[in-house]
């Protein structure tokens, strides 16, 4: 496996978030699930749970209606 | 694995009132995703947010810009958007005067005057988010709405024909006319960056979701379902001419419908200031 | 080529012009840079000269698709730096209600001509009435206070339109120009004052971050582009400009203070003019053109020795209460020339036990002189 020099970083807004699962349903690379987490508001919000098969496209991040999801760079 | 959920605030909040945060927005509103596109494409084109004036009228798409977006913001009355953003832009040509509003207001109440502001090719950025209903009035039949939709208003059915909006300002005179939808978010971002960069009336119709007032009805619940619907069914207008007029009826024919290079209204305006001027 | 330059020129000269022409002049020596409006009868000519003399001065006229449309974009001027001004005549004025209402609420100095035609709906277009005088005062929804003038003459077309602005400017508020097709048509002289002899009411701007609808009764504005930010909504806000529809104090602190700096302010928006009011069994309320055979019928009965005083209302609203109630203490009767069936006779009404008689006329011709003598003679 090719080692990629690149990683990214994905937070979420547990104030902003409303659960609306678009950016699970939109990851091409399916790096999000449904959390079994309720925040404040009473939304499930989703967790990055397979980060390592981010490849940055942004979609997650600029799909979300609350801006409550974060997509970071890193350099390792 | 699981990761840590760390507190993490998006570097584009700068450019809106987060004072009143979060959104109004339903869960899965596609109001909130054209906002998300619109600060970022600012972001990238460095406009400074002082030299940006939104217009807009009534309605949930109206709450784009106000409150949320932390500009000079005018919420005016329903339908009137650009007829008051026509006096903004003659007085303040420099700004980038924006226009965000629905359906039903600029294309129904309001109609009169997108078509008028298409045609004088005044330099006003107008982003026409189209849900198909009016969702703030709780689900009504709209101008877009698809024929033989059941809304509120149409329990039986939509008997009339629905608007091509796009097509119409195209038709209408402005400098630039497109069509996207939230599920196209890369090609609408580039959309209104060129949008922005044109000088004249430039126009996108923003195919966008309610699952509160509309998707529910037409049995695509969340807002996820309605962009899988835009992804299935939109077609490139590149690739328009293999379909027919019959095929075409309940597809989205999304991309470019116009570009081009008319004088600008406030342009021609200050010209016949400039000469009188020298005449005097 | 500036505003002043170009103004010089006419100043001190006389002119012999229309009504509507003199109230074009008006605007454009109290500084109006921006006219939005919509061609109708018998307000056009409002707009054609405003259209061939506002780019001399550096303003911009434009037309647009309808009267609301005009209404919607002079209050995006105003907000924008504009002195802003739009004409109109009755059908026109209905349509622009809404966007009215949206000036009283925003609190956007602008003024709008209505060059009242005989209604309702298309009526008789060319001919000259004065059926708008309550839709002036209540014709948008919701508790609002209005300003509204009604001249008389060519000379007070022009005068009155420069206090137009000016209050427009001191209150924070549209202010209704409400003249009629008689005077709008009429030709009469004009002489154009000095420069210096026009007071001009500035803006009061406000260059650091303050509450602009709030704070105090007549807040200063900011208006778009001076990098505060700032949100105008027709929804009911707080003083900062936010939207909260929900508060009821939010909604009354709001809309009392709208209503207010107007209402405890009627004496000093109030103007009116009074003949022979110092000795009169009898007393003719009258404005506008219906002023004109008015005053004439009250010299002609004058002379047969008859005691009738008048009072002209220049203001019509806030209405002139406290002369209007002094002045029908000291009588018998109350006579109101009006070219409609009884509109501001019945707000007389409101300030005296006294009988108020009307003398309507309608149809588009206006009164003479002998119809209201003929009329008060046979009512004394």
């Amino acid at each position: 496996m090719a080692k990629i020099n690149k990683k990214f970083k994905l937070f979420i807004d547990e104030e902003l978030c409303k659960g609306c699962n678009i950016c699970v349903e939109l990851c091409n690379l399916h790096v999000f699930d449904i959390s079994p987490k309720i925040n404040n508001k009473g939304y499930y919000i989703p967790v990055p749970e397979r980060i390592e098969d981010c490849n940055g496209c942004q979609i997650c991040e600029l799909s979300c209606p609350e801006l409550s999801l974060i997509l970071e760079e890193i350099r390792l | 694995m699981t990761n840590p959920i760390e507190i993490h605030k998006h570097r584009h909040l700068k450019y809106l009132r987060t004072e009143i945060l979060p959104t109004a927005f339903c869960s899965g509103c596609g109001c909130g995703t054209i906002l998300n596109i619109f600060v970022n494409v600012i972001d990238e084109m460095g406009i400074d947010p002082n030299d940006i004036i939104a217009v807009t009228g009534i309605g949930c798409s109206s709450w784009i810009p106000s409150p949320y977006l932390a500009v000079d913001t005018l919420h005016t009355t329903h339908g009137r958007a650009i007829a008051f953003a026509t006096g903004v832009k003659v007085m303040k040509p420099e700004k980038h005067v924006v226009v965000i509003a629905g359906d039903g207001d600029l294309s129904g109440i309001g109609g009169n005057h997108l078509i008028h502001a298409a045609r004088r090719n005044i330099d006003l950025k107008v982003f026409l988010v189209n849900n198909f209903i009016y969702g703030m009035t709780g689900g009504q039949v709209s101008p877009t709405t698809p024929k033989e939709t059941k809304t509120t208003t149409t329990p039986y059915g939509n008997s009339e024909q629905p608007f091509k909006i796009t097509e119409l300002v195209a038709a209408a005179g402005a400098n630039y006319a497109a069509r996207w939808t939230t599920y196209h978010i890369f090609k609408l971002k580039k959309a209104m960056k060129e949008s922005i960069e044109k000088k004249g009336f430039s126009f996108i119709e923003i195919i966008s979701q309610c699952p509160t007032s509309y998707g529910r009805k037409i049995g695509q619940k969340e807002g996820i379902d309605q962009l899988n619907h835009f992804k299935a069914n939109s077609i490139d207008i590149k690739n328009k001419e293999k379909y027919s007029e019959e095929d075409l009826e309940n597809k989205i024919v999304v991309g470019k419908f116009v570009e081009r290079n008319r004088r600008e209204f406030v342009d021609g305006l200050r010209e016949i200031n400039k000469k009188l001027a020298v005449s005097n | 080529m500036n505003n002043k330059e170009y103004l010089k020129d006419f100043a001190g000269k006389t002119l012999f012009v229309q009504g509507d022409e003199a109230a074009a002049y008006g605007a454009l020596f109290a500084g109006c840079n921006f006219f939005a409006g919509y061609p109708i009868t018998p307000a056009s000519e409002v707009a054609e000269l405003m259209a061939k003399e506002l780019p001399k001065v550096g303003g911009f006229y434009i037309q647009m698709e309808d009267e609301i449309a005009s209404m919607g974009a002079i209050v995006g001027a105003a907000w924008t730096g504009g002195k802003t001004m739009t004409a109109t005549s009755g059908p026109g004025f209905s349509l622009m209600q809404e966007n009215i209402g949206y000036a009283c609420m925003t609190e956007t100095p602008c003024v709008i001509v209505d060059v009242q035609r005989s209604g309702p709906s298309t009526g008789q277009a060319t001919k000259g009435a004065q059926g708008d005088m309550m839709q002036a005062r209540w014709g948008t929804h919701g508790d609002h206070e209005i300003i509204a003038l009604c001249p008389n003459s060519i000379q007070e077309s022009f005068d009155l339109m420069v206090e137009a602005f000016n209050l427009s400017e001191k209150f924070r508020s549209p202010v209704i120009f409400l003249t009629d097709g008689e005077i709008g048509h009429i030709r009469e002289k004009l002489v154009i004052p000095e420069l210096k002899d026009i007071f001009i009411q500035p803006r009061r701007i406000s260059e650091s971050k303050v509450d602009i609808f709030g704070g105090e009764r007549i807040p200063p504005m900011i208006e778009f582009g001076q990098g505060h930010k700032i949100h105008v909504t027709g929804s009911t806000h707080k003083s900062n400009g936010m939207r909260d529809v929900s508060s009821q104090n939010v909604h009354d602190v709001l809309i009392r203070r709208i209503y207010e700096k107007i209402e405890l302010n009627r004496d000093i928006i109030v103007k009116y003019e009074t003949h022979f009011t110092d000795d009169m069994d009898y007393l003719v309320i009258s404005y506008g053109a219906s002023a004109r055979p008015s005053l004439g019928a009250v010299h002609s009965l004058r002379k047969q020795g008859k005691k009738i005083g008048m009072l002209r209302l220049i203001t019509i609203w806030p209405f002139a209460d406290k002369i209007t109630r002094e002045l029908c203490k000291k009588v018998k009767k109350v006579f109101v020339p009006e070219m409609n069936l009884g509109q501001i006779a019945r707000e007389v009404e409101r300030f005296t036990s006294n009988p108020v008689i009307k003398i309507s006329k309608i149809g588009g011709v206006s009164h003479t002189i002998n119809e209201i003598s003929e009329e008060i003679i046979s009512n004394i």
